[in-house]
């Protein structure tokens, strides 16, 4: 065995800390080890090369670098011994700088830290076994899950590359919020017009399949197979039959609140839920319809020129296979009853943001007209108010939503235009305008529109004459306000859907404490999560405006589309390994194994002359967490990279 | 009861039910008791049940893994019987339990000084944290008739011990094991006789890598006697007898006692009480304590 030591000084990130040069001159006493040196940076291509050489001239055949953590450059490492000649997984990193010389200010212990963290590395490498890359194949097909315009646009994106996309969206139609909005910040094109296009190219496109109406069930597998549960809830109108004409729901006779306008419309039993939905195939609402509530009624079956209508429908079970998984399941509101003060609930004039897109919007319940829920008539004196959960620790959300700011902006502008004689009143903490062409919006929306905007708090709303009695403070100027307000619009944080969490879960991606998907990196890997394969776009990460899941759709795509282009998959061979002679075959690995990684198989047993059971490890699947080797009371289990051997000899070491 | 026993035994085999019964007969002492394992019908009339039948028979059933076994267990047998079904050591179809109702079994070492005056049998400590109860799965229940014969008196508190010595400060607690442990002569006993000890290759007998010191020393002895409580945590139903099976006396039930205590405050859970239940060890649930996580 020939080691080769090679100290980094990462610049001074570790030479000032460390004394590099007595580390390697420390490391080259150590037995086995048959040459060390310095570098100032070994992960440049000059460091590289001098490995390269070292490894050629000394003969060596295992390498212990020491320099960051393995986390940022180990697979260039890796790839280097590669090149030398000398197997990846006999290359061993000690983590001199993370570990040692970033956290410590004495240099003479420092440095005999990181004498004592080689040491370490070269009693793992000794241990260590030639590895080779395991390479599984891929499923061409990526499942979108959302379909709204993150899951669109990735959708779209996906098949332009021609590939396979499924889009999986729980509503009957695709569109998301954005579908509900009137005008989008701050160009103020209408957000059908420019959502709709591309909804109608998403069901032209051959390549894009979608499970409207249809819920995720399960997940099993890893990138490049995924196997996905998905549960088609029954819509009782046949999608194949059905042309869409809408003989059915002109007919229906049940009214109920529409929860697309946010329940200041009304829709039927049967339904779609907004005229260009896609697809534009109804659906019954079992719970207030009246064939499924008493058994009457039954128009639609009877009207439906196609025979469409199913009564009998059940919900659908489908497995479906998939290389990669796009996460775009969106937001929804901040539930602010916990603002007593601002009345919402209490009064019907309090309403949120998401209302007045509905009431601005031409084709929405009200036609367009700015009113008072509470009695229909146009309303003159309106106001806004900012950060309704955003920012508010003690009540509310410890993060900013990012878009209120802008989407209030925007309300102010849409009530001017739809009313010249309406005043808005925006009460606001800060205005966070940091886009393209949106500060100059909320600077036009002051200057040309007369929004009138108050920096401060509003410590109470109360009815009085039929008025809303908005009082507040001006902070600028010190002054109480009391406004007689029409209507208050609340502009509500952005959160977390709430079965969020269990999407993770079946997902195996992390996710904070506000229950938004966590990225592999914060800046370096945006989409990524740190499960291979998935992906994430839109504001299930954090809230974003349009242009930024956009972005982040198109982002999330190349991820996706960079796995399905390939033939198969590279994967790291630091998997679970099973001893078949020590296994027992109790299977506690099984239970302990987060990604159904471990089977049961029979096996011939020379020694008791029988078969028996015992667990066997799917190389593909397992992703080297090491949860089974430490379930197994036997040790029949190791992790390859991280066997029992290598990390006793570390300690032994020690 | 023991007709009984002998009755249901016979027609197993007859009738070919099990190819195998595994019982008690009396030892050649004609005090004590020896494991009998029979194939014959006409032999289950050696077959004997009273209080002496100490051991846990459910510890040989690996041995005939494929084979129709019948068992006669007490609750505790039945508890360990139900811990390897859980962990897939045995399949339910291949065993029949003839499950037979329990007033405690007496303690081997305590015999030798029983008076006539004692008010109480030698009853095994172990006893006394136990409700003479019906094994929690059995195939067929031989209960006790007519008068019920003496049962040991119950501790109020079941951990009572444990709490006593839990008060011990670190370094009364250390020095006690290590005197206890240093008599340990790592001859394995308390392995052999564990129905759960039953790893094809035990981490002791491991050498690449070498988990313990096989040296008869402290390090070697604390090292072996700790892990294997460890590998109980969660599983020990507490029969006693790798304690009775120690020959230099090492109190084994004090420490898996202890486990058995955490685990039950913890987790609130007992082991072998339904093979249904999933091993505490290997599984997660989200509800789990976690206010070690600082």
């Amino acid at each position: 065995m020939k080691i080769g030591v090679f100290v980094c000084h990462c610049g001074t990130n570790i030479a000032a800390t460390v004394d590099v040069e007595r580390v390697s001159q420390e490391a080259a006493k150590e037995p086995r080890v048959k040459f060390s040196t310095t570098y100032r940076y070994m992960c440049s291509d000059p460091g590289q090369n001098l490995i390269k050489e070292a490894v050629k001239k000394h003969h060596l055949d295992r390498i212990v670098i020491a320099s960051c953590s393995p986390s940022l450059h180990e697979k260039t490492f890796r790839k280097c011994a590669e090149k030398a000649g000398v197997n990846p997984y006999l290359m061993e990193m000690a983590n001199i700088r993370e570990h040692c010389s970033w956290v410590h200010q004495d240099r003479v212990e420092a440095t005999a830290k990181a004498i004592e963290l080689i040491r370490l590395a070269l009693a793992k490498v000794s241990r260590n076994k030639p590895l080779e890359y395991l390479y599984i194949p891929i499923e061409k097909k990526v499942l979108i899950i959302g379909g709204g315009i993150a899951g669109i646009q990735s959708a779209i994106d996906i098949a332009f590359a021609n590939y396979p996309a499924v889009i999986l969206e729980r509503e009957p139609s695709i569109g998301g919020r954005m579908a509900r909005f009137d005008k989008t910040f701050p160009t103020l094109d209408c957000a059908a017009c420019i959502l709709t296009p591309k909804m109608v190219t998403v069901s032209q496109s051959k390549h894009v399949t979608m499970h409207t109406y249809s819920e995720i069930e399960g997940v099993k597998g890893h990138v490049g197979d995924f196997t996905v549960t998905i549960r088609k809830k029954a819509r009782s109108v046949d999608i194949n039959k059905c042309t869409g004409c809408g003989a059915c729901y002109n007919k229906c006779p049940v009214r109920v609140p529409s929860e697309f306008d946010m329940g200041l419309g009304k829709r039927t039993a049967i339904y779609i839920p907004f005229p260009q939905a896609v697809p534009n195939v109804p659906v019954i609402d079992r719970q207030n319809c009246l064939w499924f509530t008493k058994q009457k009624c039954g128009i639609c079956k009877k009207i439906c020129p196609f025979e469409a209508i199913d009564y009998d429908m059940q919900d659908e079970i489908i497995e479906e296979k998939f290389g990669a998984i796009i996460v775009a399941s969106g937001f929804t509101q901040f539930n602010h009853a916990v603002y007593g003060e601002y009345g919402y609930g209490k009064y019907k004039d309090a309403i949120t943001g998401l209302h007045f897109e509905r009431m601005a919007n031409s084709s929405g319940p009200t036609g367009g007209k700015i009113i008072r829920p509470s009695d229909g008539k146009e309303a003159r004196d309106v106001v806004f108010i900012q950060c309704v959960g955003s920012r508010d620790e003690q009540k509310g959300l410890s993060y900013c939503s990012r878009l209120c700011c802008m989407y209030t902006a925007k309300h102010a502008l849409l009530l001017k235009e739809h009313n010249k004689d309406a005043q808005a009143y925006v009460f606001y903490i800060d205005i966070r305008a940091a886009g393209k062409n949106y500060e100059e919006f909320v600077k036009k929306v002051q200057d040309e529109y007369g929004a009138v905007y108050l920096r401060g708090r509003v410590s109470r709303i109360f009815e009085k004459s039929g008025k809303l009695i908005v009082r507040g403070a001006d902070t600028l100027s010190g002054a109480q306000i009391e406004i007689k307000a029409d209507l208050v619009v609340l502009a509500t944080g952005l959160v977390a859907q709430p079965d969020a969490p269990g999407l993770a879960r079946m997902l195996h991606i992390p996710y904070d404490r506000n229950n938004l998907f966590t990225e592999a990196h914060p800046k370096l890997a945006p989409v990524e999560t740190i499960t291979s394969g998935v992906f994430l776009t839109g504001a299930c990460q954090s809230p974003k405006d349009i242009p930024d899941t956009v972005a982040t759709a198109s982002a999330a795509s190349v991820k996706a589309l960079g796995l399905m282009v390939q033939d198969r998959l590279q994967r790291e061979p630091l998997v679970a390994k099973v001893d078949a002679k020590t296994c027992s075959g109790c299977f506690a690995c099984i239970q302990a194994c987060s990604f159904t990684a471990i089977e049961e198989e029979e096996i011939e047993d020379k020694r008791l002359k029988k078969k028996r059971l015992i667990a066997k490890v799917l190389e593909g699947v397992c992703t080297g967490c090491g949860n089974c080797t430490a379930v197994c009371r036997m040790s029949a289990i190791d992790l390859e990279g991280f066997s029992n051997r290598q990390i006793m000899e570390e300690i032994e070491a020690l | 009861m023991i007709d009984r026993i002998k009755k249901k035994a016979e027609e197993l085999l007859r009738t070919k039910q099990v190819d195998l019964i595994i019982g008690y007969k009396r030892a050649p002492d004609g005090v004590s008791v020896a494991p009998v394992f029979i194939d014959k019908a006409e032999e289950t009339k050696e077959l004997i049940w009273d209080t002496y039948c100490v051991y846990n028979l459910s510890n040989y059933l690996k041995d005939f893994r494929g084979r129709k076994i019948g068992i006669i267990a007490k609750a505790c047998d039945a508890r360990s019987i139900i811990v390897l079904l859980q962990e897939n050591q045995l399949k339910r179809k291949d065993i029949f339990i003839i499950g037979v109702e329990c007033s405690g079994i007496v303690d081997e070492k305590k015999l030798l000084s029983i008076s006539p005056q004692t008010s109480e049998l030698g009853f095994d400590e172990r006893c006394r944290s136990c409700k003479p109860s019906k094994p929690p799965i059995y195939d067929v229940l031989i209960v006790q008739e007519g008068q019920r014969p003496q049962a040991p008196r119950l501790e109020k508190d079941p951990y009572g011990s444990v709490r006593k010595s839990e008060a011990k400060s670190i370094s009364e607690k250390f020095k006690l094991w290590q005197e206890e442990f240093s008599r340990c002569i790592r001859c394995y006993a308390c392995r052999q006789i564990c129905p759960l000890c039953y790893c094809p290759r035990c981490v002791a007998d491991q050498t690449q890598p070498s988990w313990l010191s096989r040296a008869h020393s402290f390090r070697g002895n604390f090292t072996w006697n700790v892990t294997r409580a460890m590998h109980l945590a969660g599983r020990c139903i507490d029969c006693g007898e790798c304690e009775r099976a120690c020959p230099v006396g090492i109190p084994l039930r004090d420490i898996n006692k202890k486990i058995e205590k955490d685990v039950k405050e913890l987790f609130n859970y007992e082991a072998g009480l339904s093979a249904e239940q999933k091993a505490l060890l290997s599984c997660f649930d989200k509800n789990d304590p976690e206010d070690f996580i600082r």
